[in-house]
């Protein structure tokens, strides 16, 4: 019977050892959701920042309107090349199209473009590490 | 036992502070697309260059020819030089030696003079501006006569 009431006692001891340790795992679940969730927020919020804090926007709209400036100065039968890697970041792709010119810095897909004015027809090709725009 | 009604005020409760973590996040992300958003003004640089390229086109070698431009053309004078007429205003005056008008062309909104002296200074709603003014000779039928040529560009928004 003694040895019957130690092994009923353990038992009861690892009861409550259970039941206290499954009440902290809940807490811990709760807490690890609670984290993950707000580390997703922020990892949204920073990556929308982003293209903003490095500044890309003005990388492309510096480069669309100096070349839209360079086209509008420009006389018939005079070509500029921009290297693809420069200061202002890696030119992905140089557009004319509508009037305008659409620079993609970084990958940042050009959606407003900057109008130009020139007479003549422009347009603009890739050779080696350079955009070539025509002016003719 | 686990009580079921504070385990739903603690699910509510953290939905609570989420929603506020994003809230905070965003009027962060709000606030700095604000700060961060940066204009870069050319417009001033392409009211000079047009104004070159409608003297250009009206007075090659200093010379304008009145006869070569017709009534339909002085309305319409950034078509008639072939440049593209949107977002500007082009006004010309050819006078005299005496300071009389002989011709005017224009072509676009000539409310944006009016405009720009409203919007002077207003950043990015301050439209680029330019006024030239040079020597010409006044080339009409056979006659020659020295005049002068006033020139107002305005360049309007670019969105």
């Amino acid at each position: 019977m003694g040895s019957f009431g130690k092994i009923n006692s353990y038992v009861n001891i690892g009861k409550g050892f259970l039941l206290k340790m499954g009440k902290k795992a809940e807490v811990l679940n709760q807490v690890l959701v609670h984290i993950v969730l707000v580390g997703l927020i922020f990892a949204i919020f920073i990556f929308a920042t982003a293209g903003r804090i490095n500044g890309r926007d003005v990388k492309q709209q510096v480069l669309e309107k100096e070349i839209a400036l360079l086209i509008d100065s420009a006389e018939a039968g005079m070509e500029f090349g921009i290297q693809k890697a420069m200061i202002n970041g890696k030119i992905n792709n140089i557009e004319i199209k509508e009037g305008k010119v659409f620079v993609t810095v970084e990958n940042l897909g050009a959606y407003k473009g900057y109008p130009y004015f020139s007479k003549y027809s422009v347009s603009v090709r890739s050779e080696g590490n350079k955009f070539i725009i025509s002016v003719r | 036992m686990i009580n079921k009604n504070a385990a739903m005020g603690e699910g509510v409760f953290m939905i609570f502070r989420l929603v506020l973590v994003s809230v905070i996040a965003f009027t962060i992300f709000g606030i700095s697309s604000i700060f961060y958003a940066y204009h870069i003004d050319v417009r001033d640089a392409e009211a000079v260059i047009l104004t070159r390229q409608v003297s250009e086109c009206l007075s090659p070698e200093g010379v304008l020819n009145l006869d070569v431009i017709t009534e339909d053309s002085r309305k319409s004078i950034l078509s008639y030089c072939g440049l593209s007429k949107e977002r500007f205003y082009v006004g010309v005056e050819v006078l005299n030696s005496s300071g009389n008008v002989v011709a005017e062309f224009s072509q676009g909104d000539s409310g944006s003079g009016w405009v720009r002296k409203l919007t002077e200074g207003v950043g990015q709603y301050d439209p680029g501006y330019r006024t030239f003014e040079y020597p010409v000779l006044i080339g009409q039928g056979v006659s020659e006569i020295e005049g002068k040529i006033k020139m107002e560009v305005v360049v309007s928004h670019e969105f």
